[in-house]
């Protein structure tokens, strides 16, 4: 019957390693931790660093659907190869800048890379996954392991770029990032790509589109959530972007950006591991989540010490991320299986839409009234993200949390145990179970029960049969892929 | 760092219970990926949801199954689920001797079984139909 603990075929490991091989060199971005620093060095202020994010958060939402056609239309790995050249291309040039024009046309390449990226390997995993272990199982594990690698390499990178940037020059983080960026391509290019997705018919665009849209829309749950993803989305996005402006006002040394950025990177892993231990439907819990954040938030705006600084901002993104992976819950929660991607995607638009403009705001008060009053909208920011908070505490009390089944397998037994009749949707899962005589006595019943009273089933079962039948006269008969 | 922070955030919140990914389009990622094509079954708001939209078109009596296309569907296979459904349904070996031959468990070599005859029986079906059209 259904096992709750899988096992992790050996052939799905060594297959994945090149693509984790190459998702860890990907992420060796040397430049990230000194970024601000060495755009202040070739005549950025703070407004202009604000053109530049809403330039970029521009580029990445506009090229997210086709990147993600193509790679469903053409090949992952080679969505992957496309987004490495478009990071080494973005760090080329940027390297090459001497002034703030050529330096916002590297952040709009660098879009073309996040678009490109976002989201690919996870679909990769999952098609390997399922052609691996025939279940999506063990997704949850193999994409946590992938991103624990690339989080590693996050904050390696962050350390040695601080570094290099000390001794020798902000510039030359950049061009050493070329080369190994380029390595990165070599493991996506060994990497055997599952084929899946060119083997399943699709379903029609306009109506999967028209489905997500109307269910952002229309219920009331949703569109709660979905502001809360996306504004505490937005102010995780302004804290990571424009945090280092506050280190640049202090005139820190290039060497302290290193360990400022990976702690700031490494605040998303604790999160990740913190939330399981984390009781957030208390009340204490939820004055914690916004009285912390309010603090902090504050504090940029008065505090001069550095060491106050950097640990305000330090909590501040850590509480956000907290906040985040418990809102994209709830909204995964809110929401059926089929569109809950669609809708997820929806709250990381929502959440560019809304930082495009802050950005650009953002950038005008800090040039204007120096980085620490504008610290104000981020407070303004946090009353939002609070308020939204609140909202959804208390409608979410009143639900009973919903158990989501891993598999569709599970989801199948789930079904049968909880109401008596077996649907058609769940019949097909089990077809295997059933031949194999590999179902509970109570559960084979009810298979058969259904299958008197439904000829959908009876048709799709005898169907089935036929193939396993003519498959069995194919063994008679010389196949050429097949080898006794 | 924008965005690519924001996107470790919701994979990260993905890796805790439900899957998916605040930047991932639905269309790069298949959700408790269902053997048989969810659309196929009615919605949430139709009289008989989880059931058949339409029944499966019975197959013609007589008609057996055309062995050369189901030769080719079994080659445009993944290889592991090639591999499965060859061990089992073609040298008819047992459930347990093949999981032991593929380092899958039993349960696991039965999910690719499942989704490989669903595969090539839904492929041979739509050749079918295509021929039904053009007669």
């Amino acid at each position: 019957m259904i096992t709750s603990v899988a096992t992790t075929p050996r052939t799905l490991a060594r297959r994945l390693l090149p693509l984790q091989i190459g998702v860890a060199l990907q992420g060796l971005i040397l430049w990230v931790p000194i970024e601000k620093l060495f755009m202040t060095q070739i005549g950025f202020d703070a407004a202009s660093v604000g053109v530049m994010a809403a330039a970029y958060a521009a580029v990445t939402p506009l090229l997210e659907v086709p990147s993600g056609i193509l790679a469903d239309r053409w090949s992952r790995s080679w969505v992957m190869i496309l987004g490495c050249v478009a990071l080494m291309i973005s760090s080329l040039i940027g390297g090459l800048s001497h002034n703030v024009i050529t330096y916002v046309i590297a952040a709009m390449v660098l879009g073309i890379y996040f678009a490109f990226s976002s989201g690919t390997v996870d679909s990769i995993v999952y098609d390997a996954v399922v052609e691996e272990t025939g279940s999506n199982e063990l997704y949850e594990r193999w994409i946590g392991r992938v991103r624990a690698v690339e989080s590693a390499a996050f904050v390696l990178s962050s350390l040695a770029g601080g570094v290099l940037a000390q001794y020798t020059s902000a510039r030359l983080t950049y061009f050493v990032t070329v080369p190994l960026v380029g390595l990165a391509i070599i493991g996506f290019l060994l990497f055997d790509e599952p084929r899946l997705h060119q083997a399943a018919e699709r379903v029609t665009l306009r109506s999967h589109v028209a489905l997500t849209f109307r269910t952002m829309i229309t219920s009331r749950a949703v569109v709660r959530v979905l502001l809360l993803a996306a504004s505490a989305g937005l102010l995780t996005q302004a804290v990571f972007e424009f945090g280092p402006l506050w280190l640049v006002a202090l005139a820190a040394p290039a060497v302290l950006y290193g360990p400022y950025w990976a702690a700031l990177v490494s605040t998303l892993g604790v999160a990740g591991l913190l939330i399981g231990k984390l009781r957030l439907q208390r009340r204490l819990m939820l004055a914690v989540l916004i009285i912390l954040p309010l603090g902090t938030a504050l504090l940029l705006t008065w505090s001069r010490s550095l060491a106050v600084l950097v640990a305000a901002q330090v909590v501040l993104a850590l509480v956000l991320a907290i906040i985040g992976i418990h809102s994209g819950r709830l909204l995964h929660d809110a929401v059926p299986s089929s569109i809950r991607a669609g809708v997820s995607s929806g709250a990381g638009t929502l959440t560019s839409l809304l930082f495009l403009p802050f950005s650009l705001v953002f950038g005008w008060a800090a040039r204007e009234n120096g980085v620490q009053r504008s610290g104000f909208l981020l407070t303004g920011a946090v009353v939002v993200v609070s308020v939204l908070l609140v909202v959804s505490f208390r409608a979410s009390r009143s639900l009973a949390p919903v158990q989501v089944a891993v598999t569709a397998k599970e989801e199948a037994v789930e079904v049968t145990q909880r109401a008596h009749e077996l649907a058609c949707k769940q019949l097909v899962e089990l077809v295997a179970d059933y031949l194999d005589d590999a179902l509970s006595p109570d559960l084979r019943a009810r298979f058969e029960e259904h299958l008197a009273g439904c000829d959908g089933c009876t048709t799709y079962l005898s169907q089935t049969q036929q193939i396993i039948a003519e498959l069995r006269n194919l063994s008679d008969a010389a196949t050429p892929e097949h080898n006794r | 760092m924008k965005i690519l922070v924001s996107r470790m955030v919701a994979n990260i919140a993905a890796r805790g219970r439900s899957l998916g990914n605040h930047f991932a389009w639905w269309s790069r990622w298949f959700p408790p990926a269902p053997t048989v094509d969810a659309n196929r079954f009615q919605g949430d708001r139709d009289p008989y949801p989880d059931h058949w939209k339409e029944f499966p078109r019975p197959w013609s009596a007589g008609q057996a199954v055309e062995s050369e296309a189901l030769r080719a569907t079994l080659a445009a296979l993944p290889d592991r689920w090639r591999q499965v459904v060859i061990l089992r349904d073609v040298d008819g070996r047992p459930a347990a001797e093949v999981a032991a031959a593929t380092g899958l468990t039993a349960e696991q070599q039965r999910d690719v079984l499942n989704r490989s005859r669903e595969l090539l029986r839904e492929e041979l079906h739509r050749g079918r139909e295509r021929s039904r059209g053009g007669s």
